[in-house]
């Protein structure tokens, strides 16, 4: 594949180009108060290009730098809501289902992982024909990603196949290898086409080694050193293996947040309200850690926590390839961090591993 | 009392499907109602009267609410529990002898039965709303009993604990507020209740150490407990220790 290359400007300067080229609205990371999330982009100083993030499991610190990974936001805030209205109903049972669909948008600077998760959604929901997200999801018009040559403490994309490179389903990928060097690439005609308006030059035989050599280093960063297989037949193996599973989940309290900011965590409730004449029908995310989760008339699925916990790791790793054929993890590394008790994914499924393998 | 004047009056019409018969703000005291089908009791009883009373309303209910943390839980009333009573007593009156008191504090379904429960200090006036408007129509509403957490992230809040180490009962604090606290950059500090399902002592005690290294000590977080989740902590108290 052809490499170009560019400075920091030419991230802000095709930011511009797809705005104005694509006619839609930018939606991506941005910095927000202290911390960063995902959302609309109004402008390019909002882009969250001298930032950096440490993060580690229960921690989340955000500095002025060059290693900008992503936050407990992600795309999934955007095309699958927390909350969404479904429909209304009125006195005479009329139904109104509400457009929810989106004004052109373009992804921009969403990160490799994010991409697969996306992935993984559309074939969870473009199978399912879920009309709600298939209209969010048919608004997005071009997809930009920020490959991740500083991977972050608890990413292990690598591991699960889906970084820290963009590999498929984007249209223009760039990497930061320092602040004068930019690689971009290509992913699609339209990618092709914005290279083109950006006036980008073709890479150095030099530039593409320092991008290599940076690449090689955060693929070895984010390998977990158990193979994905490993890990799903080690983890089928320990399904009854209660002792364990007491054990990897004793400090969880419960709190859902590794589902919520999941990219790929999906499960959702219905509500119903009632506002002046008219029923409301709203659908929003629940998480499988949480009590509310498998609570059914005459009793609950998964009362032990535990369970739970259990259920969303094997859902990850061994249920999503029998549904959809793809892992339901992408690796982001997410819920570790975002664990307010640090519960560490990657240590689950090593001593799950370590105990089952082979 | 606020938030269900709010609720009240949240909706127009709410207010034609009921008569109030007793609501000491806002309706002349009346003689005591033969029936009432909606009954919603606020704060804990700590009077041998306040019992009395409490039983005879549940008579002539048909549906009683337990309404806010102290009738839940107890209520920060309940830290003097373990007390001396005399004690604490003169500790806010000049003259502590006038004062009858019983030395526990019982929440509301400690003494009579109670059809639901709606946490919080002070409650979520959509939680009330949603009551009225739902019992007018002869359903309920379905509580979720989940985390905070999880409004803090239905809100889109960047979580408080984690990003900025500022100590928060979130996690094991039933949800119910709309995560205000969180919403204003402080953590939650649990008035609506720790969670009656998913901890035990050890959870609770690997979570008190947790908050502990973002600089919550283990008496505040006991005290606080202690004042938001009375009845669900002496549950837990007895095998918590430190
Ligand atoms: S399970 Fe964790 S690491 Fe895997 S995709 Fe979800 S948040 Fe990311
Ligand atoms: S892990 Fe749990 S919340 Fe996430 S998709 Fe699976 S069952 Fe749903
Ligand atoms: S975020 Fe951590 S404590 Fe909360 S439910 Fe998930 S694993 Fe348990
Ligand atoms: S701020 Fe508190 S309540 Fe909100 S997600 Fe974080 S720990 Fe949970």
């Amino acid at each position: 594949m052809q490499l170009y290359r560019g400075g920091i400007e030419d991230i802000i300067n095709i930011y511009n180009i797809v705005k104005e080229f694509l006619k839609a609205d930018v939606y991506g990371y941005k910095r927000y108060g202290n911390s960063l999330v995902f959302d609309f982009i109004e402008s390019s100083s909002e882009l969250p290009i001298d930032v950096h993030v440490v993060q580690r499991p229960g921690f989340y610190r955000v500095s002025r730098g060059f290693g900008f990974i992503h936050s407990s936001h992600s795309p999934k805030n955007l095309l699958y809501p927390f909350k969404q209205e479904l429909f209304r109903v009125d006195q005479e049972l009329n139904i109104k289902t509400l457009e929810n669909s989106l004004k052109p948008v373009i992804l921009f600077g969403i990160k490799p992982c994010d991409v697969a998760a996306i992935n993984v959604f559309d074939k969870l929901f473009g199978n399912n024909f879920n009309p709600y997200y298939l209209n969010r999801r048919r608004s997005v018009v071009g997809i930009v990603v920020e490959e991740c040559l500083n991977p972050g403490e608890t990413c292990f994309c690598s591991t699960m196949g889906t970084g820290p490179d963009a590999r498929n389903g984007f249209d223009l990928a760039f990497a930061k290898v320092d602040r004068d060097l930019v690689i971009f690439k290509a992913g699609s005609s339209l990618g092709e086409k914005i290279v083109a308006k950006a006036n980008l030059q073709k890479a150095s035989d030099d530039d593409v080694k320092r991008y290599e050599i940076l690449l090689e280093e955060a693929k070895r960063k984010t390998n977990l050193g158990i193979g994905v297989e490993d890990i799903q037949t080690s983890l089928e193996k320990s399904i009854t293996d209660v002792e364990l599973w007491r054990k990897v989940s004793e400090k969880c309290v419960g709190c859902a947040n590794c589902n919520m900011v999941c990219p790929t965590c999906f499960c959702s409730e219905i509500v119903d309200d009632v506002v002046g004449d008219e029923a409301v029908r709203i659908m929003q995310l629940i998480g499988c850690l949480s009590y509310t989760y498998g609570l059914v008339a005459g009793g609950h699925f998964r009362k032990e926590l535990y369970t739970r916990y259990r259920h969303f790791i094997l859902h990850k790793f061994v249920f999503y390839p029998k549904q959809i054929d793809l892992f339901g993890c992408v690796g982001c590394g997410r819920c570790t961090v975002w664990c307010p008790v640090g519960i560490d994914i990657r240590e689950t499924v090593k001593t799950v591993a370590s105990r089952y393998r082979g | 009392m606020n938030q269900v004047v709010r609720a009240l009056a949240s909706e127009e019409k709410l207010l034609n499907f009921y008569n109030i018969v007793l609501f000491d703000e806002i309706t002349e005291r009346l003689e005591m109602p033969k029936k009432i089908d909606l009954l919603l009791i606020e704060g804990s009883t700590v009077t041998r009267e306040q019992e009395e009373v409490v039983k005879k309303f549940r008579e002539i209910s048909d549906f009683v609410v337990a309404m806010g943390t102290c009738a839940v839980q107890g209520g920060v009333q309940a830290l003097r529990i373990g007390d001396d009573i005399e004690k604490v007593k003169a500790y806010v009156y000049p003259n502590p002898e006038h004062i009858d008191v019983n030395k526990d504090v019982k929440p509301v379904d400690n003494v009579i039965s109670v059809d639901m429960f709606i946490p919080g200090c002070p409650v979520n006036h959509e939680a009330i709303a949603s009551l009225l408007k739902k019992f007018v129509s002869e359903g309920l509403p379905i509580a979720i009993p989940e985390s905070v957490c999880s409004e803090c992230k239905r809100k889109g809040i960047v979580c408080v604990m984690v990003a900025y180490g500022i100590p928060c009962l979130g996690p094991i604090t039933i949800s119910g507020c709309g995560a205000i606290c969180p919403s204003f950059g402080r953590g939650c500090y649990g008035c609506f209740g720790l969670k009656d399902f998913d901890l035990d002592n050890s959870k609770l005690k690997m979570f008190a150490q947790q908050l502990k290294d973002l600089g919550m000590d283990n008496d505040r977080f006991e005290q606080t407990v202690k004042a938001y989740s009375w009845k669900t902590w002496s549950k837990y108290q007895n095998v918590y220790h430190r």
